[in-house]
């Protein structure tokens, strides 16, 4: 086990305490192990070890926006770097460097919901399921990423992704951050947008250009740029008031079905009829909720245990959702208010499942009902992990449903039948795609890597469908590159306008020092041997064997 | 006397770009020196020469044109009558870059609703491009016909389809920028290997506005003012042109009851188009003359909401009618009347109007002139700024001046544009230096009772960003990295 290299001087302790108060200053081995975790997407632990090997230097929790401040500027002082930490899902809530100071922002948990505005204002360490539980007593809901419940809004929208499996009614984190507060690497307080005027949080554009723009696009800094302490978010209507009516038993624990509410399950023969529907089914705009699992993965969520399932599987027993004959489908959550619309609704999704070829798969009852709450909640990261412990994700998309096959495509030959049986990733179908529109408009589609955190082997088979998926995209894109993070960025971005360069110009003039340090974001300072290589380099850092050596490098090294 | 000169002298100005349309003419120069409301400084050179590239290579070629020569550009989108003060030069040795002619519509995709078009497509000729796509364009509160669209839209205008609005972006897909320094920039769902066309033929609409990777190129060029770059192409969702639609107006003596209808339309996305106005508001977009005006604002409610539903071919009729049952039902339950007339005249010809653009703006028919003042609040504030509008007027003996209030949703109602306009004759000088000198002091008064000026033309840059100074190191930011030399629209904002 790696423990932490460095020590805190006793004189930054002091200052620290006295900034934020002695109980919120850690620089026990304990306590920051929990800082060091090695899991969650994106990580891999080298040789399957379960802690990484850069431990922060100390831990510390401010409990305002002023404190957050202080800290920033004496860790400016004392030369330490620093890096936000909310709710500390996956790889990129680790810290990269041994003199970063975890910034934990687990006090900041304030929650106003203004309902008659469709918006709260938010602190870091408020879960997406606590702002949901909230915002349901006004019929209203939030948007919840990939990452679940758990996971921070405030630092999804700010920091990092935010794609979610309701984006079709409630949009994506880039789209939904109003106002924003913001503590800059030099430690000043700034609020973007309404807020910055003392108007209120309703909106995060303005005076003039929107400069949120410099911060986050459709990836944020992770960290990067400083620490986010406040936002205004954007919430949606939905006809459901208060929380949902359990049914069912842990772990199967299930949601009634609401009134003129419904779950319907389509099926398709094949990804072309299944695409035509798509384009009619968003622009009917009657769905709130259009979702495609991986057949394989369905089963995950309505077996209570691996046993169960793999007891199902290989018994032939798994319920049609299940099966991957059945994979070319969507489950639609149509929400009414009254049942005349509910009427229509339903009745349009037959008529354009019939027209397109596709037909309607029954659920028995209490997997409705499971399948709704995982719907409603977007419950899903302990059922996806609980194969194995590791997890990774391809691709992206964003464009039309013209490129539904070829995503499908593509996500085959990324994992190139590492999931069929006998392959080192967790036995599953030839592609693993997560699908869901966005607004009625595009098209996300997500594939997932299920892997053994104790397998170098499956390690690498992971860590090479990661890379491999970048060679494809690069080759023949379905759309566009969402992972573009870290030294992708370098990579790619000559291609299409060189936005590095702008991120790293931003960068360097707000954080000359990178004292506001993570791993996922821009090569802060890129030598010019390497940026002139770069293009030369690239056809064989792309090349099967290239990536091949590349993936055994990472997986030596973790990720 | 010695005649004029027919062009602009060129001993201390550059050569200008080879192989770019350029016009040095007197006349069509000393027109950008000033625009509707904001005079030309007598301290201020005109712009030099009027260039017009005709695709993104040549707005290419002229930024860095610009920038070997340290030229100021001013981009200029859209023809007809210019206002608002972003046009007219704040610098010394400027040219305009006159992209009107730019009208191609390069793609249309009526399946993704989506439509490629260059900055000189104005809403005054979209609609008939998309017709025959089935498709017609988002638009602002009725624009006149030499707005460019891409313009409209970079400025944050705000759609009348408020549930359509998600976040600012709307309604822009991806778009290809020239930046200040020269380089292009493809935004959002635009920044894929390859060509436009190449995109294209692979299938990729430019769909998504927000991107690439760590930057929002998009978002930070929106209410830049020309300053950071220019569009040289965007993708813009359209709206399928519906096979039924309906239009009411739902009115109330007091603002309340319409601002909680409108809430409740949101919360269910009903409505397509959707804004609030007041009636002298309503009486400037329907009447001709002032006789007509005089006869609907006394005939008129206080308070109108404009709502529109619609349906397309899934089971047209039926959805008509939950929408219809739900409008009644919503207007009941807040005492709002609901009806298809209103004053003589039918909801659907205010629908017809709105999808029409003249070449002057319906604010100026009156009296021939306007002042507007407009900023972002919330629904539930909205209200309480027409007490201050009206207190600044009536200090200034313009108690009676015809003052108009339009609000529109925006971000599907988290926030809202409020929009104020009087219609004053900019022949009575007595009259016009009042209302200007009143309407100065009412954009300060409503900015201290919480008024965003996220749209700071003019005297409201001084005031929103001087209650905003922690942003101005990050303009800094955004003009040093995109427009290094400074050659767009310099002096425009405070960077």
């Amino acid at each position: 086990m790696t423990t932490p290299g460095m020590e805190l001087p006793a004189a930054v302790r002091a200052e620290f305490e006295r900034i934020v108060g002695p109980r919120n200053v850690s620089a026990d081995p304990a306590m920051l192990s929990g800082y060091a975790w090695n899991t969650g997407i994106g990580s891999v632990p080298p040789s399957g070890r379960k802690f990484a090997d850069v431990w922060p230097i100390a831990v510390v929790l401010p409990g305002n926006t002023e404190e957050v401040a202080a800290l920033v500027k004496c860790c400016l002082r004392h030369k330490l770097t620093f890096k936000a930490h909310s709710t500390g899902y996956g790889s990129m809530s680790r810290v990269a460097s041994p003199d970063t100071v975890a910034v934990d922002l687990r006090r900041m948990d304030t929650l106003e919901i203004d309902a008659s505005n469709r918006m709260a204002i938010i602190g870091p360490y408020v879960t997406a399921g606590k702002l949901q539980a909230e915002a349901l007593k006004h019929g209203l809901t939030c948007h919840i990423v990939g990452a679940g419940p758990a996971h921070s809004p405030l630092a999804s929208a700010t920091s990092l992704i935010g794609v979610g499996i309701t984006s079709q009614s409630t949009s994506m984190n880039a789209r939904n951050l109003l106002s924003w507060e913001w503590v800059t690497p030099q430690g000043d307080i700034v609020r973007g947008g309404s807020a910055g005027s003392d108007c209120g949080w309703f909106t995060g554009d303005g005076p003039g250009p929107g400069v949120r723009g410099l911060l986050r696009g459709f990836v944020g800094a992770s960290g990067g740029l400083g620490i986010f302490t406040r936002i205004g978010y954007k919430l949606y209507p939905v006809p459901l008031q208060g929380p949902p009516a359990n049914t069912g038993r842990p772990p199967q624990i299930g949601m009634a079905v609401p009134p003129n509410y419904a779950l319907m399950h389509a099926v398709w023969p094949d990804w072309e009829r299944q695409r035509d529907a798509s384009f009619e089914l968003t622009d009917a705009g009657v769905a709130n909720i259009m979702l495609r699992i991986p057949p394989d993965e369905i089963g995950w969520m309505l077996t209570a245990t691996n046993a169960e399932y793999v007891e199902l599987a290989t018994g032939g027993r798994l319920p049609p959702v299940a099966r991957e004959e059945n994979g070319k489908h969507w489950a639609i959550v149509t929400a009414s208010r009254s049942a005349a619309e509910h009427a229509w609704r339903t009745s349009v999704v037959r008529d354009i499942v019939q027209r397109t070829g596709g037909r309607m798969l029954e659920l028995a009852p209490e997997q409705a009902e499971v399948l709704l709450r995982n719907l409603v909640t977007s419950i899903y990261i302990p059922r996806v992990l609980r194969p194995s412990g590791g997890i990774m994700t391809t691709f992206g998309v964003l464009d039309s449903f013209h490129f539904l096959p070829g995503a499908i495509e593509a996500a085959e030959e990324t994992l190139a039948g590492e999931t069929r049986p006998g392959g080192k990733l967790v036995e599953g179908g030839r592609e693993e795609h997560w699908i869901w529109p966005h607004e009625g408009r595009y098209f996300w589609a997500e594939n997932i890597v299920d892997f053994d955190t104790t397998n170098e082997a499956s390690c690498h088979a992971a860590v090479y469908a990661l890379l491999s998926h970048f060679a494809i995209s690069f080759r023949n894109p379905v759309g566009v590159l969402t992972l573009g993070m870290g030294p992708v960025m370098d990579l790619q971005g000559d291609k299409i306008g060189a936005p590095q360069e702008y991120v790293r110009g931003v960068k360097n003039r707000l954080d000359p020092e990178d004292a506001s340090r993570t791993g996922d974001f821009i090569i802060v300072k890129m030598p010019k041997l390497v940026k002139m290589l770069l293009p030369l380099a690239r056809p064989l850092i792309l090349s099967r064997a290239g990536l091949s050596f590349l993936a055994r490098a990472i997986v030596k090294k973790g990720l | 006397m010695a005649a004029a000169p027919s062009s602009i002298p060129s001993a201390s100005t550059p050569r200008p770009p080879a192989g770019i349309a350029c016009d040095r003419s007197v006349s069509i120069c000393q027109a950008f020196a000033h625009d509707t409301d904001t005079p030309a400084d007598p301290d201020r050179q005109p712009p030099w020469a009027v260039l017009a590239p005709r695709n993104i290579e040549e707005v290419q070629a002229v930024i860095c044109w610009a920038n070997d020569n340290g030229t100021g550009l001013i981009p200029v989108s859209s023809s007809g009558r210019r206002r608002r003060g972003d046009t007219v030069p704040a610098r010394n040795g400027t040219v305009i870059v006159d992209l009107s002619g730019m009208k191609r519509l390069v793609h249309v995709d009526a399946r993704d609703k989506i439509a490629i078009i260059e900055p000189g497509v104005d809403f005054g000729s979209i609609d008939a491009m998309l017709q025959p796509h089935g498709l017609r364009v988002y638009r602002p509160l009725a624009p006149r016909a030499g707005k460019s669209v891409l313009a409209s839209y970079l400025e944050r205008e705000p759609i009348l389809a408020a549930n359509d609005h998600w976040d600012v972006g709307d309604p822009f897909g991806g778009t290809g920028v020239m930046l200040g320094n020269g380089r292009y920039a493809p935004t959002g769902g635009a920044a894929i290997e390859g060509t436009l066309p190449e995109h294209l033929a692979r299938g990729h609409r430019q769909m998504v506005p927000v991107g690439p990777m760590n930057l929002d190129i998009l978002r930070v060029m929106q209410g830049a003012q020309g300053s950071l770059g220019v569009m040289g192409w965007g993708a813009v969702y359209c709206e399928r042109i519906p096979l039924q639609e309906q239009t009411f107006f739902g009115s109330a003596a007091q603002l309340e009851p319409v601002i909680d209808m409108a809430r409740d339309l949101l919360h269910r996305r009903l409505g397509n188009a959707l804004f609030i106005v007041d009636r002298v508001q309503l009486a400037m977009l329907l009447a001709d003359d002032a006789n007509s005006f005089a006869a609907l604002q006394s005939a008129l409610p206080a308070w109108i909401l404009f709502a529109s539903i619609a349906a397309d071919r899934y089971r047209t009729q039926e959805k008509m009618a939950w929408q219809l049952a739900d409008l009644r039902h919503r207007a009941q339950a807040r005492g709002v009347n609901l009806d298809e007339v209103l004053a003589g005249t039918r909801a659907s010809e205010l629908s017809q109007r709105l999808r029409r653009a003249d070449a002057s703006s319906f604010r100026d028919n009156l009296q021939g002139a306007h002042r507007e003042l407009f900023f972002l609040q919330q629904l539930d504030r909205a209200g309480s700024f027409l007490p201050l509008v009206q207190g600044c007027l009536a200090q200034a003996g313009l108690g009676g001046a015809p003052l108009g209030v339009y609000i529109q949703p925006t971000t599907q109602g988290v926030n809202c544009h409020v929009e104020f306009t009087l219609s004053y004759d900019p022949r009575k000088d007595d009259e016009a230096r009042r209302s200007q000198s009143a309407w100065t002091q009412a954009a300060q008064h409503c900015a201290q009772a919480g008024a965003f000026f996220s749209r700071p033309y003019g005297a409201w840059s001084d005031i929103a960003f001087k209650r905003d100074r922690a942003i101005l190191p990050m303009l800094t930011i955004a003009k040093s990295v995109f427009d290094p030399l400074g050659v767009m629209n310099p002096g425009r904002l405070p960077y």
